[in-house]
């Protein structure tokens, strides 16, 4: 479990996270929402302790993330993608890059083979590892941050805005990597603007000036968080078949239509 | 007065292995006053359009013009730069100076305006994009992402361009950031400056554009207005992701048939506001 216990950040003077209470169990698929500048990415990084609360605490599976001497073990367990993938790719070919982290944690040669062949697959790069990272596309470069967290077998991957800096069709196969990482049991935390991809959670954390202002199931944060984050057409019909008692929560989009094909029938 | 690319291709790494035609033989005109959304996936050639537009890059093969000016033509470039505001997509990535009011004044000053000028450029701009005048003295480095681009955006509208043009500025923002970027769009528009938007949202382009102009592989594929792209088969063909709510009204359609039978089922009366969405799907 994730937990933070009155937890505070400040940032030089200011004020970025306050008085923050919750925790995020093992095997949960949350979603981070909350205007620009809300204390969304502090929330991240304190989650891993690149960044330690100002007051309070932080534990990982009852590890504070001040205790230097577990701060790897936190590491381990909780691994970080950032919204920007050219920020976090150091190899000189796909392959180099997944090693960086695995020989960083001193894992033995033949394991290390093993787990970077196991972390290409699974994100479906495996046929690009020879190649240089500058050539993939912004999507194929997020998918290898994935494959480098995923190679250290983390059980917590929380991934900051991941979709932001894609284009729609690249960002469906981020979300649905985040679904399968979730489907062989990963804890999933991540961030968005778009409201469009709260359906693939299962709870919401919304932020609001650094303090946790809504936190509960898609269906009914939705309704609180309308007037001052917006929705779409997409989550606003899907909400209104919820109140006809049509479906009982927010699908993607080829599970909506699974869904209305079987109630047409 | 318009922008015009006249059989225009542009080639990367031009007599190299790596030789690649980003923009292939395309023409078309933006004229003055016409609101234009440049839609296309990543890769298809929109940034180089934005590029050929103010000169950073010229033709390889054709022409382009702004207000009869050629890009090509060297002597000029400084004018065609005056012209063509080009916000990039992510510009507060360029900031370098230490307060808000000298990074909105360098753009100004490179084109030789006198300090009184720029203060009212800079007074003026920093209204139009919502930012209040205390800002002027902190650091752009210390604002949100949502700040950091209005700053960016009037450091851009500062320098008075004619053309206004926007390559992916919402990504990154939050829907309220967003909403306020389309508002401002409408003021920019209402005081006669012409706006291009580039974008991979079909939703985005749909939205807040009439006029469409799609790229893909470096190509036009669609020019006109944006009642006529509503077409799945063909955004998919472009690489273009179609909006939830047609992929899924078009999934049940594909499998039921028609959309009576769910409309009918979901629905008790036609005055029923979800109602409309299905309705629409059903009319095409």
């Amino acid at each position: 479990m994730i937990k933070f216990e009155g937890s505070y950040f400040n940032y030089e003077n200011l004020q970025i996270l306050e008085d923050m209470n919750l925790e995020i169990g093992e095997g949960e698929f949350v979603a981070v929402l909350g205007l620009n500048g809300t204390g969304k990415t502090s929330m991240f990084k304190l989650m891993n302790g690149l960044l330690l609360p100002t007051k309070g605490k932080v534990e990982v599976d009852g590890v504070d993330t001040k205790d230097e001497d577990k701060i790897w073990e936190v590491r381990r367990n909780v691994g970080i993608v950032f919204q920007n993938p050219e920020s976090q790719i150091v190899g000189t070919t796909v392959e180099e890059d997944v090693a960086f982290g695995l020989e960083n944690l001193g894992v033995p040669r033949p394991e290390m083979i093993e787990r970077i062949k196991e972390a290409l697959e699974f994100v479906g790069l495996d046929r690009f590892k020879n190649m240089e990272p500058h050539r993939l596309s912004g999507g194929q470069k997020q998918l290898l941050c994935v494959a480098d967290i995923l190679s250290m077998r983390p059980k917590y991957i929380v991934m900051d805005e991941p979709t932001s800096m894609m284009d729609p069709m690249s960002r469906e196969t981020i979300l649905k990597m985040l679904v399968k990482l979730h489907g062989i049991g990963h804890t999933i935390i991540f961030s968005t603007h778009l409201v469009d991809e709260i359906v693939f959670a299962q709870r919401i954390i919304y932020l609001r000036n650094g303090k946790v202002a809504f936190d509960g199931r898609p269906v009914d944060v939705v309704e609180m968080i309308r007037d001052e984050f917006g929705s779409s057409e997409f989550v606003d019909f899907q909400m209104d078949l919820f109140k006809k008692g049509i479906i009982d929560r927010l699908f993607d989009v080829e599970e909506l239509a699974e869904r209305l094909v079987k109630f047409c029938r | 007065m318009s922008i015009k690319f006249e059989n225009v291709s542009y080639i990367y790494d031009r007599k190299t292995p790596f030789e690649k035609e980003a923009v292939s033989n395309i023409s078309f005109e933006i004229k003055e006053d016409e609101p234009i959304a440049i839609l296309g996936r990543t890769g298809s050639g929109k940034s180089t359009i934005l590029q050929l537009m103010n000169g950073i890059i010229k033709p390889t093969i054709g022409m382009v013009e702004v207000d009869g000016i050629q890009t090509s033509d060297k002597a000029s470039i400084v004018e065609v730069r005056k012209k063509i505001g080009l916000v990039f997509q992510y510009p507060e990535h360029q900031f370098f100076a230490e307060n808000i009011y000298e990074e909105i004044a360098f753009g100004p000053r490179n084109f030789g305006m006198n300090e009184t000028d720029i203060r009212k450029l800079i007074m003026d701009s920093i209204m139009i994009v919502g930012l209040r005048p205390d800002i002027l003295s902190r650091s752009p480095f210390a604002l949100s992402g949502g700040e950091q681009r209005k700053v960016a955006i009037a450091s851009i509208i500062s320098c008075d361009p004619k053309y206004l043009i926007f390559d992916e500025p919402t990504s990154s923002l939050d829907p309220v950031s967003a909403k306020k970027f389309f508002d401002m769009l409408k003021v920019f528009q209402s005081r006669g400056k012409s706006t291009v938007m580039v974008t991979h949202s079909v939703e985005e382009a749909i939205t807040h554009f009439k006029k469409l102009l799609v790229i893909s592989d470096g190509k036009i594929v669609f020019y006109g207005n944006s009642d006529g792209l509503l077409n799945e088969e063909a955004l998919e063909s472009w690489g273009l992701m179609p909006p939830p709510m047609m992929r899924v009204i078009s999934k049940v359609k594909k499998e039921c048939g028609n959309l009576y039978r769910l409309k009918e089922k979901i629905y008790s009366t036609d005055s029923d506001k979800f109602s409309d969405i299905v309705f629409r799907e059903t009319k095409k």
